[in-house]
């Protein structure tokens, strides 16, 4: 009796003089955990037979620090969640095709790695903070912090809000989450649709939620202020007078969505060239072209004159509004999934790129923790002042696997075939006289995560 | 001898009935709502973030357990029908996006069901074996 008494007391004395505000967050979390075990053991033991009446109160006294403790926690858990994604990916094609991806003939981690972290934090019970970092090492080789989503959002009613601040264009289907890897099934959307100039814009949107019997809609109407958009790509192009509105509707496995975007592009873009030219014929280059600026960046090495350029850029103007309007279905039951998305983009200076009309087509059937996958797409874009009509298909094939519930491994293999001009790559990369280039593959592995 | 058959019915029932309740998962809530009883589908809705509202207009939030708990995986395959790689795929997606945050977690059925008591708005699911006697059952899969 006396024995467990004084045992008692020794547990009392150290919980109760224990400081909680010495210790960091793990450690509180060990302490309760060691503490709720504790108290079993001594409900155990009061269960067992012994009716101590200071017993009860002792353990009653600390089955409410515990829960004081347990409040506390989930106060704080509260405030502030954290959650991150995180992609390394690795990819190599048979040429060099340019992209936002970097695609070229030497295996690279450039394209498709990146960590991003979201910090979501509640105001109230109406508003919210949320911030999400990214982080790339698509330009140069050194890794660049971006803010894609920064904004504050506030529940006007249950069924409307609005979001001010930095957010995703969202001119498809996975638009928004385009560099969360585990939020679709490919290592990549399909680049039939999903290589944008611009990703994301300043402004406010507003989005509406509604019901027609089983079919849940959300709306989105967004407008973009200004937004400098440098893609690391030699260029710095502005958005400006932008906007969209977007439908999105779901009944069980089947979603349906409509989507226009409106974009209003100025700034200057460069291209490279690599062909052998005399210094002599640039300007008359850049006068067919239509280029507001010519320079030789590397003089030919080769020539003992000195005259030649082996490499040169063309500076355009670009003035440039284009629409894009597009529509997906989609069946997903958690085995089967389809999914078709098209999109029409109509341009009306065609300075850079032209009219362009992209499909794309999405097989994957999940069988444990495999998910095998096809993709056919095609993309055809109408001439330009800088390039000639450009036509390609593709053929994609892929496996995902699920190491656990957060992580997967994917790979795909994409082929380009049946491709006119230079199929919609960079046609500079690939060399202004080689556009007999007919087919081409890109080869990727990554590894995504969520945590 | 009709009700001795019946009788006797009624005990093997009762019998895989009590066998079956080990895998059992129970929605429940506070004992003072109007609610009598939630369909699959409006669970479902609540669970994945899509509905935020009983049927009868009144506020619901709903509370998760910690993964590792076996009841949780059971409640999404059974219930919500989501494996835990799907679960996180479709939450990854929403957070990622802005367009919600998944439910808060506990540790265990008995801080769900500490919890529901305090709390008319709040919603939860337990294992068939919890002790159920203090809230209501609005929803339960064997």
């Amino acid at each position: 009796m006396n024995k467990k008494i004084c045992y008692l007391l020794g547990i009392t004395i150290a919980i109760s003089s224990t400081s909680i505000m010495a210790y960091s967050d793990a450690e509180i979390e060990k302490r309760f955990q060691y503490y709720e075990e504790k108290i079993q053991a001594l409900e155990k033991k009061i269960k067992s037979g012994v009716v101590d009446k200071k017993l009860k109160k002792q353990v009653k006294r600390n089955k409410k620090k515990v829960s004081r403790m347990a409040d506390a926690l989930s106060a704080e858990k509260e405030r502030v969640q954290i959650n991150g994604f995180m992609t390394v990916g690795a990819a190599k094609a048979d040429d060099e095709l340019g992209t936002g991806y970097i695609f070229n003939d030497r295996i690279n981690f450039r394209g498709d790695s990146k960590l991003g972290m979201q910090f979501d934090y509640k105001l109230s019970e109406t508003t919210s903070a949320t911030v999400q970092l990214v982080a790339r090492s698509r330009s140069e080789d050194t890794w660049r912090v971006d803010a894609e989503w920064a904004y504050i959002s506030h529940d006007i009613t249950d069924w409307a809000s609005t979001r001010v601040g930095r957010l995703r264009i969202p001119f498809y289907l996975y638009s928004e989450s385009l560099d969360v890897g585990l939020s679709y099934p490919w290592v990549r959307p399909p680049i039939d649709l999903y290589t944008t100039l611009i990703t994301s814009f300043d402004g406010i949107d507003f989005v509406f939620k509604a019901n027609t019997g089983p079919i849940n809609h959300r709306m989105q109407i967004w407008a973009a202020a200004q937004r400098g958009a440098d893609n690391g790509n030699l260029q710095q192009i502005d958005i400006y007078d932008s906007y969209g509105i977007n439908i999105t509707s779901n009944w069980n496995a089947i979603t349906a969505r409509l989507a226009t975007t409106k974009i209003k592009l100025e700034g200057t873009q460069t291209l490279e060239f690599t062909d052998i030219i005399p210094f002599a014929n640039l300007p008359a280059i850049a006068a067919a072209t239509g280029a507001s600026s010519v320079n030789c960046i590397t003089p030919y090495i080769l020539d003992p004159t000195q005259s030649t350029c082996s490499q040169w850029g063309l500076g355009f103007d670009i003035l440039d509004t284009i629409h894009y309007h597009s529509a997906a279905l989609q069946y997903d039951d958690g085995n089967l999934l389809l999914l078709y998305e098209g999109a029409v983009l109509k341009i009306s200076e065609d300075t850079v790129f032209g009219d362009d009309r992209s499909n794309s087509f999405t097989a994957a059937y999940r069988v444990a923790s495999w998910t095998p996958y096809a993709t056919m797409g095609r993309s055809k874009s109408e001439a330009s002042a800088v390039g000639p009509q450009t036509k390609r298909k593709s053929r994609s094939f892929g496996l995902r696997y699920s190491l656990n519930d957060s992580t997967a491994v994917t790979v795909e293999w994409n082929h380009f075939y049946d491709m006119q001009g230079s199929g919609g790559f960079n046609a500079s990369a690939i060399g202004a006289g080689d556009t007999d280039l007919d087919d081409t593959n890109v080869y990727s592995i990554v590894v995504d995560a969520v945590f | 001898m009709k009700t001795s058959t019946i009788t006797h019915m009624l005990t093997v029932g009762v019998a895989f009935f009590t066998l079956s309740t080990l895998a059992e998962v129970k929605v429940i809530g506070h004992n003072s709502i109007k609610e009598k009883n939630l369909n699959q589908e409006t669970v479902t809705k609540l669970y994945l973030g899509k509905q935020d509202k009983f049927p009868s207009g009144k506020k619901a939030i709903v509370i998760d357990q910690e993964p590792g708990e076996d009841i949780r995986d059971e409640f999404y395959t059974k219930v919500v029908n989501k494996n835990s790689a799907q679960l996180k795929s479709y939450w990854s997606r929403l957070i990622f996006t802005g367009q919600g945050l998944p439910p808060k977690r506990v540790l265990d059925d008995d801080e769900v069901l500490e919890l529901i008591t305090d709390n008319p708005n709040l919603v939860g699911y337990v294992s068939g074996e919890a002790d159920v006697s203090g809230v209501k059952v609005l929803f339960s899969m064997p």
